[in-house]
C-alpha cells in the first residue's frame, strides 16, 4: 500500500453538533476544545464534577470513533475555568484509566474559557499503538500521572518538574530550579530512547519571565549541535507558586 | 501504512500568557480548530459578525505564518455561526480574505451551538509548501470551490446538480444525493484521482428524514464496507434550492 496520510474529521453526534471534536491526521489522533457537554442532552451538563465526568466520557467516544481506544491516548490537557475545580480531574481519570502502571500523562492548567464552560480538554493519541510510561527515578508528580509516555515513536511529557532526583524536592531559588529541569529533562530523555534532536516542541512554563535568560542558556547547551532547533513557547504561568521553571517535550523518534 | 511522522507542535499566539493553542501541525499539514473572536489572554469576545469573523480569520492569518506558510496553503475552512442570518455576513467577510475565485479554499458556512458571545468559529486545514488548484463540473456553478492541494482534494457541499442542464435533478433526496455522489465523481477524476481516493463523505440535510435515502445512495456507490469512505451525516442548514447536500475529502 502506498505511504499517505489518511486525514479524517471525527465527531461526536453529528447529528445533533455539526462541529468535529477531532482531526485523526495519519495515526495521529487529535482533539481540541472537549467540553462537558452531556452527550445524552447535547447540553452543558451542570457543575463540575458533571463536566469533568462528561469530558471523560466525550474524549473516550473521540477516540473511539476514530477507530482506537483509551489505550492509544498518550497525553490529555485539560483547562479549567477556577483552579478549585483541579480537584474534579483525578476521580474520573482513574476511573478511565485505573491501573497505575498504564495511564497517559496529563497537564491541567487554569485559563480563559468561555462562560459555561468549567473545563476543557484535548489529547493526543497514536492509533495502532500501546503506551509505555517514562519516570525519572526519585521525581514523580502528586497527581496519578507518569512523567511521560512513549508511543508509536512518540515521546509526550507531562510537565517536567524541578524536583532534585536525590530528594524528590525542588531546590530554593529560580536558578537551582532551571538546572534541575534541565537536568530532569536529559534522564526523562535518556529513559524514552530520545535525543534532543528528536524533540519537535518545547513547553516553558516560567513564573517570571525576566528569568529566561538563563533558561535560553540550557536551552542552548541542550541543542547544541541540533539544527533546526525544535519550537520553543515560554509560558507565563505559576507565578507565586514555589515552582517556578517545568517544560514539556513532544518528540518523534527518528 | 501511513507516512513517517517526523513533527509535531501546536501553534500557539504570540502573547506569552496565552495558553490555548490556534493549531497543530502535524509534519507539513496544520489544522486549526475553534478559530474565534476571544481575545487569547482574556477570552472576551465583542463585536457583531463582521468583526468575529474578521477577527478569527486574523487568527487563521496569524497561524499560519506562526507555522511557516500562508493563506495561500489553506485548502480548507468551515465556519460555524449560530444563526441563518449571519451566514452571509460570515461569507462576505470570508470573499475579502479570500477575493480570487479561482484561488480560494474549500468553504461552507454551518450553523452550531456556540459558547455565549460567541458569533463564529473557523476551523481549517492547510498543506505548508503547497498551492491549491480549482476544479469545477462543466456547466454546474459552484460559489465554493473544490479544490487540490498538494495531494489532497477537498470538495465544498457538493449539489445534484444535472451535468446537461446545470440544474438540481429532480425526484427528491434519494435522486439528488444519487447524482451528487456522481458529481464528487467527476470531481475526483478532474482532480487526478479516483473514487477509491476519498476518505471521508460528509452528507448534509435540513431534518432527519433524509439520512437514510442519503445513506442507501451511499452505499449503492460504495457497496464494499471495507474500502467505502468514511460517513458522516449532519442534520444542518442547507440551501432551500435543494434537499441534500455532500462534501468529500480525499487523499490522492
Amino acid at each position: 500500500m502506498a505511504e499517505r496520510f489518511v486525514i479524517q474529521e471525527v465527531f461526536g453526534n453529528e447529528d445533533a453538533d455539526p462541529i468535529p471534536q477531532g482531526i485523526c491526521i495519519g495515526n495521529v489522533v487529535h482533539a481540541s476544545r472537549i467540553t462537558g457537554v452531556d452527550p445524552t442532552t447535547g447540553v452543558l451538563a451542570e457543575g463540575i464534577d458533571a463536566q469533568m465526568a462528561a469530558v471523560h466520557q466525550n474524549l473516550r467516544q473521540v477516540v473511539e470513533r476514530a477507530g482506537g481506544s483509551i489505550d492509544n491516548v498518550a497525553q490529555v490537557s485539560f483547562f479549567v475555568a477556577q483552579r478549585e475545580y483541579l480537584q474534579a480531574i483525578n476521580p474520573q481519570w482513574v476511573q478511565l484509566w485505573p491501573n497505575d502502571d498504564d495511564r497517559p500523562t496529563y497537564k491541567f492548567m487554569v485559563a480563559p474559557l468561555p462562560p459555561g464552560v468549567l473545563v476543557q480538554a484535548e489529547f493526543f493519541a497514536v492509533l495502532g499503538a500501546r503506551r509505555e510510561l517514562i519516570h525519572v527515578a526519585g521525581v514523580a508528580h502528586t497527581n496519578p500521572i507518569p512523567m511521560g509516555v512513549k508511543t508509536g515513536g512518540m515521546v509526550f511529557s507531562s510537565r517536567i518538574l524541578p524536583f532534585e532526583p536525590t530528594t524528590g524536592k525542588p531546590p530554593e531559588g529560580f536558578a537551582a530550579q532551571a538546572t534541575v529541569v534541565f537536568g530532569n529533562l536529559r534522564t526523562f530523555l535518556a529513559n524514552a530512547g530520545a535525543e534532543p534532536r528528536h524533540i519537535t516542541q518545547a513547553r516553558i512554563f516560567i513564573a517570571d519571565k525576566a528569568e529566561m535568560p538563563v533558561m535560553r542558556q540550557h536551552w542552548d547547551q541542550l541543542f547544541a549541535g541540533v539544527s533546526p532547533q525544535p519550537v520553543m513557547h515560554a509560558v507565563t504561568y505559576g507565578a507565586g507558586t514555589a515552582l517556578q521553571a517545568y517544560i514539556e517535550i513532544v518528540a518523534v523518534l527518528s | 501504512m501511513a507516512a513517517p511522522l517526523k513533527q509535531i507542535y501546536e501553534i500557539y499566539p504570540s502573547a506569552p500568557q496565552a495558553l490555548l493553542p490556534l493549531g497543530v501541525r502535524v509534519n507539513d499539514m496544520v489544522y486549526a480548530e475553534s478559530l474565534n473572536a476571544a481575545d487569547p489572554v482574556t477570552g472576551a469576545v465583542s463585536g457583531d459578525i463582521k468583526e468575529q469573523t474578521s477577527a478569527a480569520l486574523g487568527k487563521l492569518r496569524d497561524l499560519m505564518t506562526r507555522a511557516g506558510g500562508s493563506l495561500d496553503n489553506v485548502g480548507r475552512a468551515v465556519g460555524f455561526c449560530t444563526t441563518a442570518e449571519h451566514r452571509n455576513a460570515v461569507d462576505e467577510v470570508w470573499m475579502t480574505v479570500f477575493p480570487d475565485i479561482n484561488d480560494k479554499p474549500a468553504f461552507k458556512v454551518l450553523l452550531a451551538e456556540l459558547p455565549p458571545g460567541h458569533l463564529v468559529r473557523i476551523d481549517a486545514l492547510a498543506l505548508l509548501g503547497e498551492r491549491r488548484t480549482r476544479f469545477d463540473i462543466p456547466n454546474v456553478t459552484a460559489h465554493d470551490p473544490t479544490v487540490r492541494i498538494g495531494n489532497w482534494v477537498f470538495s465544498s457541499r457538493c449539489h445534484g446538480n444535472e451535468h446537461a442542464t446545470g440544474k438540481i435533478v429532480e425526484g427528491g433526496v434519494a435522486a439528488e444525493a444519487k447524482q451528487t455522489l456522481e458529481n464528487l465523481a467527476t470531481l475526483i477524476k478532474s482532480a487526478g484521482g479516483s473514487e477509491a481516493n476519498i476518505r471521508q463523505i460528509t452528507t448534509f440535510g435540513r431534518d432527519a428524514s433524509y439520512l437514510e435515502p442519503a445513506r442507501l445512495a451511499f452505499e449503492a456507490r460504495f457497496p464494499d464496507p471495507a474500502t467505502c469512505p468514511v460517513l458522516n451525516q449532519v442534520i444542518n442548514f442547507v440551501s432551500p434550492a435543494m434537499q441534500v447536500a455532500m462534501e468529500m475529502a480525499a487523499v490522492l
